[in-house]
């Protein structure tokens, strides 16, 4: 070999022989001799195993984002306008909803008003004169230039980052760039839409990162994500990664379910391509089907349908005799205040299975038997799932103490517990793209919850039936 | 029915194992250059950081212990192959060793990648994005094209020594400001 590295022109545009060979070896067209050259080359000289490491990340990089060589060209200044736009919509659709939204639930909670202040001190933003451009960024908006997903729904705990900044008081119309968003506790939820209209739904304690500056790349890392795909460019799919699959996307509708041993898919229009990453299999999941994958490969991954769902349910949690204890409410994170402090509640959780453990339909009446130390307002929250899967919306029914129908003939009993029974019909929804809680759909969890630690919530029993099931029971 | 909570490792764990996807990713691909096995290589990495998550001392930093994770994961994969010059472990360690320190900088010129695609004319886009599709080649691109591999592997070549230079010249600028 007679070139040394030094004699490389790396800024020529005529080819050394080194650049031939790290070409070759890219384009997988390196000689058995080309590749000794090659690695004798490398051995001797830390110029080329710089050069080389460079060339080698610029492959990878190529390959792991393949479609930005795609992308259209945006200039910069343009960018900008862009996203001073996207601002004054955002902020005018935010508005608009927050205001809706904040009609619909003033006075419910602590958290609500914790969501209101939001939107009031958001609104008085959007009343600054902020000459023609409209609206510049506060430091509660986290809006940025290089956003790719608007916050369409939010309810709950939830925060993005971008590795750098972190932001807590998300809200609805907000733009976001590519980061990782995160919610706290199982009632918060929160949707996001991309520019293509492809719209993600985070249920439950989640954490989902996403890119799409070159292409969607989605990383679950825990939680359920629902997603309605557009269709996306030929050749680029949208990937979403977790930690023990991987899912090709096209376009179509369906939804993840995601822990650290599995991940749950059930599809309901189109296919996706789901690869069990221990072992590498790979399987096509069609319409109205479902699969899982997990860290145990010794089984063929297998597409089913998805099991039935009874619209009967009861557990009993305990409290079987008057001095037994039923299952205590414990603290967790039911939303942020603008300061981004937790608002705590404290709940009992019913929940069970990956796509819901009971379905409900119009006269479906949700029964609790329970007690608390003091008056105080029980909120039942439904967080409820669609075939397959897929987030169908919270709906929440709030019951003052003083409402509860009391058991041994209108009186409380000695030892407090008592019954609650609340039509279906009574829940109201707590996402403007899930109005109405649709028969058929399954409650993927239930959340009993009291604002205050003193109520000392216990639940003794819950049952889901229908009407006419409940009445010939009795 | 489940009343507790799963095992999770930490959020900041979990940042950092998301957050440096393609930092590994590039990493692994300075030792297994083949895209297939590099993403085999980063899948098994991952399921070793899952699985180390509780070992993982947050006072240190992520990226080096996650490096040496990953390379341990590129050496066994390579053993089969370690006939091959490439795959010399001596020679394999001191790339490593020399990846490892050069992390940061790596970041930064993939950072500037970004603005320097958008920079290329479109054809040449439009070619990189062919042959940077899952399962493409140059062959294929070639009998796309009516074309030879070789011209086609020649073009590529330009395409990326220009995409280098790019980066090279625009994080010049950056440390001039």
């Amino acid at each position: 070999m007679s070139h040394t590295l030094d004699t490389m022109n790396r800024q020529s545009s005529s080819p050394d022989r080194f650049e031939e060979l790290l070409n070759s070896l890219l384009d997988e067209t390196l000689s058995a001799t080309d590749e000794a050259e090659l690695a004798g080359l490398l051995a001797e000289s830390e110029a080329a195993r710089r050069r080389h490491r460079e060339w080698m990340e610029l492959h990878a990089a190529l390959h792991w984002d393949y479609a930005a060589a795609a992308t259209p060209h945006r200039e910069t200044k343009r960018a900008g306008e862009d996203s001073l736009l996207s601002l004054a919509t955002a902020a005018d659709e935010t508005r608009t909803q927050r205001v809706g939204r904040g009609m619909m639930l003033v006075g419910a909670s602590l958290a609500m008003a914790g969501l209101l202040t939001l939107a009031i001190s958001w609104f008085a933003v959007l009343q600054l004169p902020r000459g023609r451009a409209g609206h510049e960024p506060s430091i509660t908006t986290p809006v940025v230039a290089d956003s790719i997903v608007v916050v369409a729904a939010i309810d709950g705990a939830a925060s993005w980052s971008d590795g750098g900044q972190v932001v807590s008081d998300l809200a609805i119309g907000n733009r976001l760039g590519a980061g990782t968003v995160s919610l706290d506790g199982d009632s918060a939820f929160m949707t996001l839409r991309f520019d293509d209209g492809t719209v993600v739904t985070l249920a439950g304690e989640s954490m989902l990162e996403f890119d799409a500056r070159w292409q969607k790349n989605l990383v679950l890392r825990h939680g359920s994500l629902s997603v309605n795909a557009s269709p996306q460019p030929p050749g680029r799919p949208m990937l979403i990664r977790t930690p023990t699959a991987e899912v090709e996307v096209v376009g179509t509708i369906f939804s993840l379910s995601v822990d650290a041993q599995n991940t749950h898919v059930g599809v309901e229009e189109g296919s996706v391509q789901f690869l069990r990453l221990a072992d590498g299999q790979s399987v096509a999941v069609k319409e109205q089907s479902v699969a899982t994958a997990s860290l145990v490969a010794t089984r063929p991954l297998e597409v089913g349908r998805p099991a039935a769902i009874p619209s009967f349910y009861k557990q009993s949690l305990g409290g079987a005799t008057d001095n037994d204890a039923g299952l205590k409410a414990e603290p967790y994170i039911a939303g942020r205040g603008h300061d981004g402090m937790p608002v705590v509640h404290y709940g009992c959780k019913v929940r069970s299975g990956d796509v819901g453990f009971v379905t409900v339909d119009d006269d479906s009446v949700v029964s609790i038997r329970l007690r608390t130390a003091k008056s105080e307002t029980i909120r039942v929250m439904l967080s409820m799932r669609r075939p397959g899967g897929g987030f169908g919306g919270n709906f929440e029914a709030k019951i003052p103490i003083q409402a509860m129908p009391m058991v041994d003939g209108g009186k409380r009993a000695a030892d407090g517990w008592c019954r609650i029974d609340i039509p279906i019909r009574d829940f109201l929804s707590l996402a403007s793209d899930f109005p109405s809680l649709t028969p058929g759909n399954a409650v993927g969890l239930m959340l009993i919850d009291t604002f205050t630690a003193a109520a000392n919530l216990e639940v003794a029993e819950v049952s889901v039936q229908r009407q006419a099931a409940e009445t010939d029971a009795r | 029915m489940d009343h507790s909570p799963a095992f999770h490792p930490s959020a900041e764990f979990l940042a950092q194992v998301t957050r440096n996807q393609r930092s590994l990713y590039g990493f692994i691909s300075t030792l297994v250059w083949r895209p297939a096995d590099a993403e085999d290589v980063l899948q098994e990495t991952n399921l070793v950081l899952w699985r180390k998550a509780a070992e993982f001392d947050p006072s240190r930093d992520f990226m080096p212990w996650a490096l040496r994770i990953a390379q341990l994961q590129a050496m066994a994969h390579l053993k089969k192959q370690r006939r091959r010059p490439l795959y010399d472990t001596d020679l394999l360690d001191r790339i490593a060793d020399e990846a490892v320190l050069d992390a940061a900088a790596a970041d930064g010129r993939r950072q500037a990648l970004a603005h320097c695609l958008q920079k290329l004319p479109e054809k040449h886009r439009s070619m990189v994005a062919s042959r940077y599709e899952p399962g493409a080649s140059v062959n294929m691109m070639a009998a796309a094209m009516g074309k030879q591999p070789k011209a086609v592997s020649e073009t590529l070549r330009r395409i990326r020594r220009t995409l280098l230079d790019c980066i090279e010249s625009t994080l010049a600028a950056k440390a001039a400001v």
